[in-house]
């Protein structure tokens, strides 16, 4: 009598797997191009008092070395071509922030069929090994607070994670927002002009 | 003054319109020139398909004694010719190639014939598979941007390759549009002999959505926040000029408790749009940290805005006949404690920059323009003045209450370079927080009054046929809005029958065809930088 030994013993390199996401979401790596409203935002949220590089985000030049592209503004026909070869430039996997409404539907120009009805109509049209590791977050909004860009870089982040970013080992992020979050909301403008402690200027 | 040909003369914004016939049209404008009305504001046209023709009009400035003449013509609607003013008013020739573009009148003697053999399209795309070639969109009957051809974008290439027209000598560089120092996709080929820019083309249209189109499809008062989006750095720049274009139209009087209040918060938008530009200049030149430290304290201003307007960028703040919300009772008290820290920072600003030599030798000395120039292209705002021309609309024509005791000064450069752009700026902030400071005094004494007539009823459109022009000294420049309004026609009862932006922007950028040649490569990104850019705006 024979026993077929069972393949299924050997587990994955899960330990590699994990590694390797928790690399990816710390450090996802934005294409630096501003299209429209939402461009401004971006470089807010960048900045002063959000600071998104806290949350290992960089902005890049070129397209091969971003994990993100962060399609911020209405993309007409003479773009689109421009913009679906920076699609296919993006080494994989390719994570896209769709920002605001124009990006997502056309927006205000709705009227208008030069603008793209939304980002979607160009991922449909890259080829499939492209296509197939397209992973999209939307954020509403005309143009979304500097808080709701975070707070999309977060929710790819979990979504890279595979579940729950709160869980998630080695890193814990609290969002001002977060319901049940006993954290207090501060607010950047009070902050800035009452928090002279560090300037030794306390009345 | 005499003009040949004269046919109809009225007067509307200020502005003087003789409308004449097209076979005088050069000649006129020759006349114009001479009579000392050297810059030239805008040309644009406007369609009237119940009369079968096109009306195009061109508006020029006499800066000395601010006199404004609008030279109007009409041509058949079946055969669109004028010849080009171009050899009159090199300014034009950008407004000659979107109105081609647009309407489909062939100005005979423009420019791009001698290269191209005909007027390229500087918006739209030239590619006869994403935009139909003789389709002129803002032809009432032309379709205008709906039904057009199906791209399958995965077959598309190639779309926007610049083929013809190019020197074989030169070697050609591609900037744009995805490109971090154009501040959003705009894209230039620049022609180099080594590191010499020789040959310049703009490459524009990367963010066209043709709102011209879309006002037309809109009531009056809808198009209030899709002007926002024109500039959203400087949005209350974009409603200012519309609303009191379309507040001519209507009749309708502002009290002077919304006059302050649009005061206030175009100049608070004014600061923060220059902090954006300082620091993205900074930026550009390798001094990152003025580029954090204005990003913060612009911030600081943004807030303001919000108090005051509810929003944070694009504002939709001003309507017919007042403003949308009353003043916040605390803006006072909180604009106090923040400008009292702000104005430290600037402090720190001004040293970190002008005493950086980073900065100092990328900006002295280099991109001069003269005054003559600059007048010549049409430049205006900032721009202009920095090139040592005395002309602030805000003084000069005075608009919105500007000149009912507010006091400040305008900032005039000298020569007309990087430097100068940028110190004219540094004192326009602080200028424009002298005219807030009076402004809020002003609100202050007035008390718990009665805010503007935006709470009585305004008329929701204008009842009776007419143009206006509206116009504004924005962050950026001349923002200029013509208005016209033709309630006879069933379909524009409630809509504008044509809304024209006149964007400082577009002026600046295309002019850099010619300023820009010459120049270092490198200097060269300064240089569009130190014009402060907004593609949006640009592009529309």
């Amino acid at each position: 009598m024979f026993k077929r030994v069972n393949r299924n013993l050997i587990k994955k390199a899960k330990p590699v797997n994990e590694a390797v996401k928790w690399a990816r979401r710390n450090s996802l790596w934005l294409l630096h191009l501003g299209i429209m409203c939402c461009s401004i935002e971006l470089m807010q949220a960048g900045f002063a008092f959000h600071d998104f590089e806290r949350i290992g985000v960089l902005a890049r030049a070129t397209p091969r070395q971003v994990d993100v592209i962060l399609v911020n503004g209405p993309v007409n026909r003479k773009m689109a071509e421009r913009m679906r070869r920076l699609f296919m430039q993006t080494p994989g996997p390719r994570f896209v922030i769709v920002m605001g409404e124009c990006a997502m539907n056309g927006g205000p120009w709705w009227e208008s069929e030069y603008v793209l009805k939304g980002i979607h109509e160009l991922i449909e049209s890259l080829p499939e090994e492209y296509r197939k590791d397209v992973h999209v977050v939307n954020l509403a909004g005309c143009p979304p607070r500097p808080e709701g860009l975070i707070r999309a870089i977060l929710k790819l982040e979990e979504k890279i994670h595979g579940g729950d970013l709160a869980k998630a080992p080695l890193t814990r992020y609290y969002l001002h927002d977060e319901e049940g979050s006993k954290k207090k909301i501060v607010d950047p403008m009070m902050r800035y002009a009452y928090d002279n402690r560090k300037a030794g200027e306390k009345k | 003054m005499k003009f040949v040909g004269e046919l109809e003369r009225k007067e509307w914004s200020g502005v003087t319109y003789v409308e004449v016939e097209p076979q005088y049209w050069y000649e006129n404008a020759a006349r114009l020139k001479d009579q000392g009305y050297l810059f030239p504001t805008m040309l644009t046209a406007v369609d009237w398909p119940a009369e079968k023709k096109v009306q195009v009009l061109f508006l020029a400035y006499r800066l000395r004694d601010a006199q404004a003449v609008a030279l109007g013509t009409k041509v058949d609607r079946d055969k669109r010719e004028l010849p080009s003013l171009t050899p009159l008013y090199p300014g034009v020739e950008w407004h000659e190639n979107e109105t081609y573009e647009m309407f489909g009148i062939n100005f005979a003697g423009h420019p791009d014939y001698d290269r191209w053999g005909r007027i390229r399209k500087v918006l739209l795309s030239e590619d006869p598979r994403l935009f139909p070639k003789d389709r002129y969109p803002l032809l009432k009957d032309s379709g205008g941007y709906k039904n057009l051809p199906k791209v399958d974008w995965a077959n598309v290439e190639a779309t926007d390759q610049e083929k013809e027209g190019l020197y074989e000598d030169l070697t050609y560089v591609y900037v744009g549009p995805q490109h971090p120092a154009t501040h959003g996709p705009v894209g230039f080929l620049l022609g180099l002999r080594g590191e010499v820019i020789e040959d310049l083309i703009p490459r524009l249209g990367y963010v066209h959505r043709g709102v011209e189109w879309i006002f037309e499809q809109k009531d009056y008062t809808k198009v209030i926040p899709l002007l926002d989006r024109q500039c959203y750095v400087d949005a209350i720049g974009w409603e200012i000029p519309y609303v009191l274009a379309l507040e001519e139209l209507m009749d309708v009087k502002v009290d002077r408790k919304g006059q302050l209040l649009r005061i206030l918060s175009a100049e608070l938008s004014r600061i923060q749009s220059h902090l954006l530009y300082i620091g993205s200049f900074a930026e550009n030149v390798n001094h990152l940290t003025a580029f954090a430290w204005t990003v913060r304290d612009r911030e600081v201003f943004i807030n303001l805005l919000e108090m005051l307007t509810g929003q944070r960028m694009t504002f939709n703040y001003l309507r017919p006949g007042g403003v949308a919300r009353d003043f916040p009772k605390n803006f006072v008290d909180v604009y106090e404690k923040v400008v009292a820290r702000f104005k430290k920072h600037f402090e720190r600003l001004i040293e970190t920059t002008l005493d950086n030599p980073t900065i100092a030798m990328r900006a002295e000395g280099v991109a001069k323009v003269s005054a003559d120039e600059a007048i010549k292209y049409g430049w205006s705002g900032p721009n202009l003045r920095a090139s040592g021309v005395a002309w602030d609309m805000r003084l000069n024509k005075p608009y919105m209450g500007y000149d009912d005791g507010i006091e400040f000064e305008g900032a005039i450069g000298s020569v007309g370079d990087n430097l100068d752009r940028m110190l004219v700026r540094f004192e326009e902030i602080k200028q424009s927080l002298k005219i807030i400071r009076q402004v809020l005094r002003e609100l202050t004494e007035r008390g718990e009054q009665e805010l503007g007539q935006h709470l009585r009823r305004a008329p929701p459109f204008p009842r009776k046929p007419g143009v206006a022009y509206g116009y504004h000294d924005s962050a950026r420049g001349e923002n200029g809005v013509l208005v016209v309004a033709n309630p006879s026609d069933p379909k524009a009862r409630t809509r504008p029958w044509r809304v024209h932006l006149r964007s400082p922007v577009f002026v600046h950028t295309m002019s850099l065809k010619y300023l820009g040649r010459g120049q270092l490569l490198q200097d060269f990104l300064a240089f569009y930088i130190s014009l402060d850019t907004c593609v949006a705006e640009m592009d529309r």
